[in-house]
């Protein structure tokens, strides 16, 4: 291994030994931060796998409500613990971006994205139409006596995003990569190399939809409550956009570096400016500068910068 | 027997006949060469055998399969390849992921990707583009972004390899180049059909040529033979052939 990539790859090591180990600190901020920044940080990297296949979700928020219902009613109804109850979280969410990909077969680009926002709508209402099962507009609460101590439940979110970021590292390396790739640059030409468009997006929304699933599941554990509003929330949807897209999309290091800085802005500008609409315009503001003026995110711009410098 | 046969082929768009009764047999180890004039239906003929088209009635074999209606990756899979009239790489990957890209779900689909990136040094040096091999192929201009076209086609080691219009917007040496490969290409057993509009081209390379008139054939025979042919002359070449070809 060559002496750069062994420092990174002992950066990405020390940064997840970090991750896992402050929940022992059993600081109620520090978890707090920490569940936040890790949770975000799989529906990132998630939302980042979808798009390095070409297809513009808006659905996000569908998988992470998903997720969160399937553990909470594994977790209520069966008894699950909490490995259990996330294994379930996972495989519905896993098995509901199958089906999203079989239903939305060809389509591409607005087509696809409206859809997946419709099919987070369609979500929602079926949520808020069958109270037998959800709680309706009421609500449900995760039974009380199931529920580990807070630093578990951290523990439990920080290995999930350590999981999520050791899959996109390890899926970077196959060949379903490169048919991602080559499916978002030219679809249509991909198809005379072999690769079949609708088996590449069922695999992709397959992991990408049972990573955020994951991670709603996870923060069910962490918030014990669930409503329909909360679970299938825009506002997961968005934020799983902007942090890649603030980090540095097509990459790795983008979603992460992208979630810890999304989390300190959003939570900086709830506490420096008051109300939290402030928070969402700061954002809001913050990704269209993004989008205009560094498409390739934070870790685009620090690598120019590096370039720039090793220039003699 | 044909490697390729089309057997009495229809493509109609609306009310529009692109090809009608379309009928053609390509034997094993040829190059052929397809002429006619724009909207003759040659890049439809194409389209209908690589699967990127479904033929309104009739019926496509390859190596005495029937493929009409097989989508694009099923007919890959089978030995086709082809490139594009509007070159088509994939501009976002590297030159040599895109060579990669050409194989490895192809001729490299049991090989280890380490490999096939290997292997994929040799149809760039093929097309003289191992120099470019970590540039993005945006970043290519136009002629050599044709021969990444042809490199990605090889790459995948095709039975049948179906250019389109490869020689198009290619400079004096860039067609030279282009042709030796071309040559090399046939000659090392794989069945080409070009679509060309360079009458010199067709010339030096085909070893037959079919011409193509409103989706229908007008002619087909040696070069010599289809540029003498009076119809071919009055509907495509428009004037006599001793003053249009220099040699050289």
């Amino acid at each position: 291994m060559m002496p750069k990539a062994r420092v990174k790859a002992a950066a990405w090591a020390a940064l997840a030994v970090a991750v896992l180990a402050a929940p022992a600190l059993g600081s109620p901020v520090l978890n707090d931060w920490n569940v936040r920044i890790c949770s975000l940080m799989m529906v990132a990297l998630s939302w980042n796998l979808t798009l390095n296949a070409g297809l513009i979700s808006l659905g996000h928020s569908a998988f992470w409500g998903l997720g969160s219902y399937a553990a909470l009613l594994a977790a209520n109804r069966l008894g699950a613990p909490l490995p259990l109850s996330l294994l379930i979280a996972a495989l519905a969410g896993s098995l509901a971006g199958m089906g999203l990909a079989a239903l939305t077969g060809n389509l591409r680009g607005i087509f696809f994205a409206i859809s997946t926002l419709a099919f987070s709508e369609i979500l929602r209402v079926v949520g808020l139409m069958t109270p037998d099962l959800t709680g309706g507009a009421e609500g449900l609460y995760l039974t009380p006596g199931l529920r580990p101590a807070p630093a578990v439940v951290t523990f439990a979110v920080a290995l999930g995003a350590v999981a999520a970021v050791v899959v996109c590292a390890g899926l970077a390396l196959t060949r379903f990569n490169l048919a991602c790739r080559a499916m978002r640059n030219n679809e249509d030409v991909s198809k005379m190399f072999g690769i079949n468009p609708l088996v590449c997006r069922v695999q992709c929304l397959a992991v990408a939809g049972g990573m955020a699933s994951l991670a709603g599941g996870l923060n069910l554990w962490h918030g014990g409550f669930l409503d329909p509003l909360v679970a299938f929330d825009l506002h997961v949807t968005v934020l799983s956009q902007i942090a890649p897209l603030l980090g540095g999309i097509h990459t790795l290091v983008g979603p992460v570096v992208g979630s810890v800085l999304t989390v300190f802005l959003s939570e900086g500008t709830r506490i420096g400016l008051g109300a939290s609409g402030y928070s969402q315009l700061v954002l809001g503001v913050l990704l269209v500068v993004c989008v205009l003026a560094m498409p390739s995110g934070v870790v685009g711009l620090w690598r120019r910068v590096l370039a720039r410098r090793a220039r003699p | 027997m044909s490697l390729l046969q089309l057997d009495h082929l229809y493509k109609r768009f609306g009310g529009l006949e692109a090809i009608g009764d379309l009928s053609l047999a390509v034997p094993e180890g040829q190059l052929l060469g397809i002429i006619g004039p724009n909207g003759a239906g040659k890049t439809t003929m194409l389209n209908l055998v690589t699967g990127y088209l479904r033929p309104s009635k009739g019926q496509i074999l390859f190596d005495g399969r029937r493929v009409a209606g097989l989508p694009p990756y099923r007919i890959a899979a089978l030995g086709v390849s082809r490139t594009f009239q509007i070159v088509q790489p994939f501009h976002e990957m590297t030159v040599a992921e895109n060579v990669l890209v050409g194989s490895l779900f192809l001729s490299g689909r049991r090989r280890s990707i380490a490999e096939m990136r290997r292997l994929a040094e040799g149809p760039l040096e093929t097309v003289g583009l191992q120099h470019r091999a970590a540039d993005p192929a945006g970043a290519l201009t136009f002629g050599d972004k044709k021969k990444l076209e042809l490199a990605r086609a090889l790459a995948s080691r095709p039975r049948l390899l179906l250019l389109d219009e490869v020689m198009s917007g290619l400079n004096r040496a860039e067609i030279g180049s282009m042709c030796d490969i071309v040559r090399q290409v046939h000659r090392a057993g794989t069945t080409v059909i070009m679509i060309e509009h360079l009458v010199q081209v067709i010339l030096t390379l085909c070893e037959r040529v079919f011409v193509l008139d409103f989706g229908h054939e007008l002619f087909q025979g040696a070069p010599g033979e289809v540029m003498q042919h009076p119809e071919v002359i009055a509907s495509y070449l428009g004037k006599q052939l001793e003053r249009e070809v220099q040699p050289g």
